[in-house]
C-alpha cells in the first residue's frame, strides 16, 4: 500500500513539474552568446517540448490528408499539434529547447515580477519553430501556395476557427519562421543609417561646390582688378583643373557612393529568431501586453512596447546583438540618440528602436524601479492604433498623474526629455 | 461685506503686530554664505561665547523696537554690547543665519552696516579744498545740507536712510556731484567746526562704504516681507528651499536676496502670478484653440496634443516676461525667469518642491552652452575662411570639419522645423 502511494506521488510530482536539461542558447556575462546546458522547467511530458505554459510544436504539427468524401469536394489538411519530441533532430531541439528555456524566462519576469493576472491566468501557448505558412485570420493557417516566409517571428491572436472548414478554434501562438539566406538586393530595407550618412555627404558635397566657386571668385576678382600684381590667372587651363577637380572628384563620390557602399558591404541577410534570446522575449511581451495592446498590426507602439520589455528581461539596452551566427541585422539599441521623424508613425518604420530608445530613457528619468511599473502600466493607456505624438505622450501624462510619487515634477522631466527628442 | 474685509485686514495686520517684529528665516534653505570659512569662523566664536547668549543678544536687541525703528547700525550696536567685547561680530551674524533666527537677506543688511561702521580709514589728503565744487553758491548750499543732517535727517531715520536722503540733497544741488566734492564737504564742515570729529568719522565711513546705493535697509526688509505675508499667508512655514539661496553669478547675491534688493512687494506679487499661471497651465491636461466662424456663427474646436500644450506653456510664459517690462509696475526693468520662480516662492504660490523643476525650465528657450558649443562656432568660422584659402587638394579638410560639426550638433530644439507642430517650445 505505501508502495503505491509513493508511486503514485511520484508520478504526479513528474507529471506536474518535469525537470529536463538540454542544450539552449544563452547570453552569458559577457553579453554574447553561447550553447550551454539549461534545465527546462514546468514539463509535463518526459517525451516532448509540452510544458505547462508552452508547447514548442515544428510547422503546422503532425498533418494528414484526408481524401474528398463527395464528388465535388477537395483533399483536406488536417493537423494536429505535437509537441516536438526530445528525440529530434539537433537543429530542431536546439531551437525547441531555447524558445522554451526564454518563453519561460519571460513568463517568470511577467508573472512574478511584474505581477501580470493576464499572464497568471494565460492558457497553454502553442509555439510554433521553423513555421513556413503566413497567418489567416480566419483559417489560422494560410494556405500552403501563399509565399512561404523566413527569418522573422510573429505573435498571433486567438482565432475562433472556422468549422465549416475544420479549422478547430486556437489560442495565442508565436510563430518562429525558418532561417534562410537572402540576398540583400532582394529585400526592401529601411536604412535610416544610410539616408543620414548619405544627408551628411551631400552637405559635404555642397560645402565642396561652394568652396571651388567661392575660390574661383575671388582668384578672378583680385585677378581682374590687380592684373599687374602678378596673380597667376584663374582661367589657366592647371587653375581650372585644380579648381574643378575637387568639385569633380566631390561628385563622382556622391554618385558612386551606392554601388561602392552595396559592393564593399554584407551581401547576405538571414535572422534565425528560435535562436536569438531577445526576440524570444519580444515575443513573449507581445503576448503579455495582448491584454491591452491587442496584436491586430505592427505598429510602432506595440513594437516599442515589447522591445523594451525585452531589454528588460535580457536586462540589456540593445537588443539581437553580439549574434553574429543567427542574425546578420544590426539589432535594437536603446542609447541610440535619434530624434523624432514623422515617419516613424508609419507602420514600414515600427521596428525602428526610436520608441524603443524613447521609453528606456523615461525609465532611466523615473528610476529603474518605477519606471519598470510604469512601462508596465502604460499599457493600460495606450491601444494598438496610438501614435507616438499623440496617444504615447498621453499615455505618459496619465499615467504619471496614476503612478508617480511625484507626478507634477516628473510629468515636467518626461515633457522635457520628450521636446528634447523632437517629438 | 466691505466692513467685514476691512476688519479681517485690521485684525491681521493688529495680530502680527502684536506679534512684535520677527527677523526669523521662513524661506531660505542652507545659506548662501554656507562656506568652510565661515563654518570655522563660527565654531571659534562658540569657544568664547555660548549658543545661548548670542540668540538673547539678538532678542534684547529686538526687544521693544517697533518696525518703524528697526535700524540695521542701532541693532548691531545693541548685539554687540549684549555680547562679549571680543566676540567676532560677523561669525555671530553668520551664527544666527544658520540657526535661522535670521534669514541671508538681514544677515547681508546686518555685514554691511557693521562693515561700513568699523571700516578703517585709508590714508587723509590734506589739500581737501583744492576738490570743493568750483561753484560757491553750491558748496554753500551743500555745506547747509550737512549741517541740518543731525536734526533734519538723522533725528528722524536710520542712519544710512539719513545718509541717503543726505546724498540726494547733494544731488539736488548737482546733479554730477562727484565722491570727492563730497569728500571735501565732509572735511571743510569739520575744519569749520559745523559738525564733530565723530559725526565726520561715520559720514566719512559712510561715503567710503556708498551707502546711497544700499536698496534695502532692514526697515525696507520687514516692511516688504510683512506685505508680503499679509496678503499671501504661507501654508507652510517651515517649508525652505535651497533653490533661492544659490548664489546668483557676478552680484554676489543670492536668487532671494536679489529678489528682496530688486523688487517691491507689488512687484513680487505681480511676478509670481505668472508662475502661477504657468504651473496651472503645465498641469492641465486639456487645451483648444476656439475658432468662431463670422458667418454661421458656428465654432471650430482644435484640440493640442501634448506637446502642443506644453510649449503652449513655455511660448506664453514668455510672451508674459516680455510683457512684464512694459508694465508700468516695473518702470522697464526686466526680471528674468529665476525671478519670476524665486517670487512664486517666496510667497508660496509654487512648493519648494516643485522649484528646481519650475526653475530648470529655461534650458529649454536658453539652453546652457558647453565649451564644444562654443568651439563649434569658433571652428565653423574659421573654417569657413581656411576652405577658401587652404589650396586644393587640402581645401576640403575645412569643409569636411564644417561638415562633421553640422551633423554632430544636437539639436536642442528639434521640433523647430517641424510643421506637423503648432507651438513650438524655441522659437
Amino acid at each position: 500500500m505505501q508502495k503505491l502511494i509513493l508511486a503514485t506521488l511520484l508520478f504526479s510530482s513528474f507529471a506536474h513539474a518535469l525537470e529536463v536539461e538540454h542544450k539552449a542558447v544563452v547570453r552569458v556575462e559577457s553579453g554574447k552568446a553561447r550553447i550551454e546546458t539549461v534545465t527546462l522547467t514546468d514539463l509535463v511530458s518526459d517525451r516532448a517540448f509540452d510544458g505547462e505554459h508552452f508547447m514548442v510544436v515544428k510547422g503546422k504539427g503532425k498533418c494528414s490528408i484526408i481524401p474528398p468524401q463527395k464528388q465535388d469536394e477537395k483533399e483536406k489538411e488536417v493537423c494536429v499539434d505535437e509537441p516536438v519530441s526530445f528525440d529530434a533532430d539537433e537543429a530542431t531541439l536546439l531551437r525547441a529547447s531555447t524558445t522554451y528555456y526564454h518563453l519561460t524566462k519571460a513568463r517568470d519576469y511577467f508573472q512574478n515580477h511584474l505581477k501580470s493576472d493576464y499572464v497568471k491566468s494565460m492558457e497553454k501557448v502553442v509555439i510554433r519553430i521553423e513555421h513556413q505558412n503566413q497567418f489567416s485570420e480566419l483559417g489560422h493557417f494560410a494556405n500552403n501556395n501563399l509565399e512561404p516566409q523566413f527569418n522573422n517571428a510573429l505573435t498571433v491572436p486567438a482565432g475562433k476557427g472556422l468549422a465549416s472548414r475544420n479549422v478547430t478554434p486556437w489560442g495565442l501562438e508565436i510563430w518562429f519562421r525558418p532561417v534562410k539566406r537572402v540576398n540583400l538586393n532582394d529585400l526592401q530595407v529601411n536604412n535610416l543609417q544610410a539616408k543620414e550618412f548619405k544627408a551628411l555627404l551631400s552637405g559635404f558635397r555642397n560645402q565642396i561646390h561652394m568652396q571651388s566657386l567661392s575660390r574661383f571668385l575671388s582668384s578672378s576678382v583680385t585677378f581682374l582688378t590687380q592684373a599687374s600684381s602678378g596673380a597667376s590667372s584663374p582661367f589657366s587651363l592647371d587653375s581650372l583643373i585644380r579648381t574643378a577637380g575637387s568639385s569633380l572628384v566631390m561628385e563622382a563620390g556622391y554618385i558612386f557612393i551606392d554601388p561602392i557602399t552595396k559592393a564593399t558591404s554584407r551581401q547576405w541577410y538571414w535572422l534565425d529568431t528560435a535562436m536569438i534570446p531577445e526576440i524570444i522575449y519580444h515575443e513573449y511581451a507581445h503576448a503579455a501586453l495582448s491584454d491591452y495592446l491587442v496584436l491586430s498590426h505592427s505598429t510602432a507602439i506595440i513594437e516599442g512596447m515589447a522591445d523594451f520589455f525585452a531589454g528588460q528581461i535580457a536586462k540589456s539596452p540593445t537588443l539581437a546583438k553580439k549574434i553574429k551566427k543567427y542574425n546578420t541585422f544590426n539589432g535594437k539599441n536603446a542609447k541610440r540618440k535619434q530624434d523624432y521623424q514623422i515617419e516613424f508613425e508609419l507602420g514600414e518604420y515600427a521596428n525602428t528602436d526610436f520608441v524603443f530608445g524613447l521609453l528606456w530613457e523615461m525609465k532611466n528619468i523615473l528610476g529603474e524601479e518605477k519606471g519598470e511599473s510604469f512601462m508596465f502600466d502604460l499599457r493600460k493607456n495606450l491601444n494598438t492604433n496610438s501614435s507616438i505624438r499623440n496617444g504615447l505622450v498621453e499615455g505618459f501624462i496619465k499615467t504619471c498623474k496614476e503612478e508617480c510619487s511625484d507626478p507634477f515634477n516628473d510629468r515636467i522631466r518626461i515633457l522635457k526629455a520628450l521636446n528634447l527628442r523632437g517629438i | 461685506m466691505q466692513f467685514l474685509s476691512l476688519l479681517s485686514l485690521f485684525f491681521v495686520s493688529f495680530t502680527y503686530a502684536a506679534d512684535g517684529v520677527s527677523l526669523r528665516n521662513d524661506r531660505e534653505g542652507e545659506s548662501v554664505y554656507a562656506l568652510k570659512s565661515v563654518t570655522r569662523s563660527i565654531t571659534t566664536l562658540l569657544k568664547t561665547v555660548s549658543a545661548a547668549e548670542i540668540k538673547a543678544a539678538l532678542k534684547a536687541g529686538m526687544k521693544d523696537t517697533p518696525e518703524a525703528k528697526l535700524c540695521s547700525f542701532d541693532l548691531n550696536t545693541k548685539i554687540q554690547k549684549a555680547l562679549p567685547a571680543s566676540a567676532d561680530y560677523k561669525a555671530v551674524v553668520h551664527y544666527l543665519r544658520s540657526q535661522n533666527e535670521i534669514d541671508d537677506s538681514i544677515a547681508r543688511i546686518l555685514i554691511r552696516a557693521h562693515e561700513a561702521h568699523t571700516m578703517k580709514f585709508p590714508e587723509q589728503e590734506e589739500n581737501h579744498a583744492y576738490w570743493l565744487p568750483k561753484d560757491e553758491a553750491k558748496v554753500t548750499d551743500m555745506s547747509l545740507a550737512l549741517e541740518s543732517f543731525e536734526k533734519k535727517f538723522l533725528a528722524v531715520s536710520c542712519f544710512d536712510e539719513a545718509y541717503k536722503s543726505l546724498h540726494n540733497e547733494f544731488m539736488k544741488v548737482d546733479k554730477k556731484v562727484k565722491d570727492h566734492h563730497i569728500e571735501a564737504i565732509f572735511h571743510k564742515a569739520l575744519v569749520e567746526n559745523k559738525i564733530s570729529q565723530k559725526l565726520f568719522e561715520r559720514l566719512e565711513r559712510a561715503r567710503l562704504s556708498e551707502v546711497q546705493k544700499w536698496t534695502l535697509s532692514l526697515k525696507d526688509y520687514v516692511k516688504k516681507i510683512r506685505s508680503l505675508r499679509n496678503q499671501y499667508p504661507l501654508r507652510d512655514v517651515n517649508e525652505k528651499s535651497k533653490f533661492v539661496t544659490e548664489e546668483v553669478k557676478k552680484i554676489n547675491l543670492s536668487r532671494r536676496q536679489k529678489l528682496l534688493e530688486n523688487y517691491s512687494d507689488l512687484q513680487i506679487v505681480v511676478m509670481a502670478n505668472v508662475i502661477k499661471k504657468l504651473r496651472t497651465r503645465l498641469d492641465s491636461d486639456r487645451m483648444e484653440i476656439l475658432v468662431y466662424a463670422p458667418e454661421d456663427g458656428t465654432t471650430e474646436v482644435i484640440p493640442l496634443n501634448p506637446m502642443d500644450r506644453f510649449c503652449f506653456c513655455v511660448v506664453k510664459l514668455r510672451d508674459e516676461m516680455a510683457q512684464l517690462r512694459l508694465n508700468t509696475y516695473f518702470n522697464g526693468r526686466s526680471p528674468d525667469y529665476v525671478d519670476l520662480v524665486t517670487a512664486a516662492f517666496e510667497i508660496g504660490l509654487i512648493p519648494a518642491s516643485e522649484l528646481d523643476t519650475v526653475g530648470n525650465m529655461e534650458e529649454i528657450w536658453n539652453p546652457k552652452k558647453t565649451f564644444w558649443d562654443k568651439a563649434k562656432v569658433w571652428i565653423t568660422t574659421i573654417g569657413s575662411v581656411a576652405s577658401i584659402v587652404v589650396p586644393p587638394p587640402y581645401g576640403f579638410i575645412p569643409a569636411l570639419a564644417m561638415v562633421v560639426i553640422q551633423a554632430t550638433s544636437t539639436d536642442t530644439d528639434p521640433a523647430a522645423s517641424d510643421p506637423t507642430r503648432l507651438f513650438k517650445c524655441k522659437n
